[in-house]
């Protein structure tokens, strides 16, 4: 109640900055970018994975926010407008990376693990790490981030169906698509390398 | 099982497990699927999948560092500043559309869509035309295939195949083991999630992580040469006595060079500042013939390198 009330009527809420930055408060802007980045940043990793690309897009969601502005009227909260930003964004990005498709590298898995653990066990996370990615860059861009926002993030269909801008029951079914899909993935994959 | 049928249970544990609390209307729902999921194997695994992928792209949310931040915020500046310069905001205001849709009419925009699109048909039209012309009356006989040779890296001399030379793999012997250790191979193959730590040669222990496929293709006195076919090798030379370790793998996923040489000598010339001088190379990895200098430098690392080849 109190996260609420600071959000809705406190003179920092993000309706307030959202206020003074539509009038070319360019400190509102600031405020804005420096109290939502991280979120911004942990929830593209978590769409996206190891992107080298992610820098290029989190300027690219604050930019568009921050244009689009005008168009947020307040009836939502600023952060599901700015969400809905980030999962457009993250969307288009799949859908181009499946285009032009790169398989995810051996500097980028590294950043993702422990560096104190020994060669052995470091390659054994990479290599599952890259099959955990490689097997969802392989799920379709609005199935995969319904079923992240799902099963990683937590966030309820309604939540979900919200930001994406779908019905809680399409929302649902994409997210059972994926899992299936992951499953049946998963599956040939072990059948190709032999049981473990 | 109490008269379930085990395939709709299976199904209301997934969904729980998709959808969390909302799947399930009251209390009974999610007690009957607990109980369920205690006991059906299929159900924990599809669980400790999903808990395993949860865990593996929670690690892809590392924290934004401060110079990032801050980079970002400097480069979001400029590019704001640089749309308020092109009159972004005041094209939107007027409902215009920014670029060609701005400058066109509705009807100019149709005439110039028309006009692409004859023009494609036209093309379409001329290219299946001289296809069918220039296609020849007669069936053409069936070329024989030709197969184009793999590229494999070189192999072994026959006399030291046939001498068995090249058995120089040799796993370790397991600890509960009563007989002697296993005699030494040429080739191994390890499936997949399994591992095997062996001696390659008198100089090298390494680890096979599955599913991986290794093979000797040359074993001198100086020069171990060993193909990595599929999978992760990890490898340790020892460089006391000299010689070489070349790793191959010719899908190679190894960020520094399509091969990797282990260990050749305590020695080793280097060009420093346009002058030949000795500089100890302490055995260490270096780069196949992808790499270049920078790339050397840094491969020089403590840990010995981890060779993919998936």
């Amino acid at each position: 109640v109190i996260h609420l009330v600071h959000r809705s009527a406190g003179p920092d809420s993000d309706q307030a900055l959202v206020e003074r930055a539509r009038g070319g408060d360019r400190g509102a802007f600031d405020e804005l970018y420096r109290r939502h980045a991280d979120l911004v940043w942990s929830r593209l990793g978590r769409l996206l994975g190891p992107d080298p690309e992610r820098e290029d897009l989190l300027q690219q969601i604050f930019f568009e926010v921050f244009r689009d502005l005008w168009r947020f009227r307040g009836e939502a909260a600023f952060r599901t407008f700015l969400y809905r930003v980030v999962v457009n964004i993250a969307c288009d990005h799949l859908k181009r990376r499946a285009r032009r498709p790169r398989p995810v590298s051996a500097a980028d898995l590294d950043g993702l693990i422990d560096n104190q653990r020994s060669p052995e066990a470091r390659a054994v996370e990479r290599q599952r790490l890259a099959l955990t990615m490689s097997l969802l860059d392989r799920i379709k861009p609005k199935k995969r981030i319904a079923f992240l926002l799902r099963v990683v993030e937590g966030l309820s269909l309604e939540e979900i169906a919200e930001i994406v801008e779908a019905r809680p029951a399409a929302v649902a079914q994409r997210v059972r698509h994926a899992h299936r899909e992951l499953d049946r993935l998963l599956e040939k994959h072990v059948g190709k390398e032999g049981a473990p | 099982m109490s008269g379930e049928r085990p395939g709709s249970a299976c199904a209301e544990v997934r969904r729980l497990l998709l959808e969390g609390s909302q799947a399930s209307d009251d209390g009974a729902t999610g007690a009957r699927a607990a109980a369920h999921l205690g006991r059906c194997l299929d159900c924990q695994r599809a669980r400790d999948r999903l808990q395993g992928l949860r865990s593996d792209v929670e690690r892809a949310a590392t924290p934004l560092d401060d110079m990032r931040r801050a980079r970002v915020l400097a480069r979001l500046a400029s590019a704001l500043d640089n749309h308020a310069a092109d009159g972004g905001a005041r094209r939107r205001e007027r409902g215009v559309r920014p670029g060609p849709g701005g400058v066109l009419s509705p009807v100019a925009r149709w005439v110039l869509a028309a006009a692409f699109g004859g023009s494609a048909v036209a093309a379409l039209a001329l290219w299946l035309a001289g296809r069918q012309s220039s296609a020849p009356t007669a069936p053409v006989a069936s070329r024989p295939a030709v197969t184009q040779p793999a590229a494999d890296p070189p192999s072994a001399a026959p006399e030291a195949r046939a001498s068995g030379q090249l058995a120089v793999l040799q796993p370790y012997r397991p600890a509960n083991a009563t007989e002697g250790p296993p005699a030494p191979v040429d080739h191994l193959e390890v499936p997949a999630g399994r591992r095997l730590r062996l001696h390659l040669g008198a100089r090298a222990t390494a680890t096979l992580i599955g599913p991986a496929r290794l093979r000797v293709i040359r074993s001198e006195a100086d020069l171990l040469e060993v193909n990595l076919a599929h999978g992760t090798l990890v490898a340790a030379y020892d460089h006391r006595a000299g010689g070489q370790l070349l790793v191959r793998s010719p899908r190679g996923a190894h960020p520094r060079g399509r091969h990797a040489v282990l260990g050749e000598g305590r020695r080793r010339q280097q060009p420093d500042r346009g002058r030949p001088r000795p500089r100890p190379g302490h055995g260490r990895g270096r780069p196949g013939a992808h790499a270049g200098g920078r790339r050397r430098a840094q491969h020089r690392q403590r840990q010995p390198p981890a060779l993919d080849a998936r």
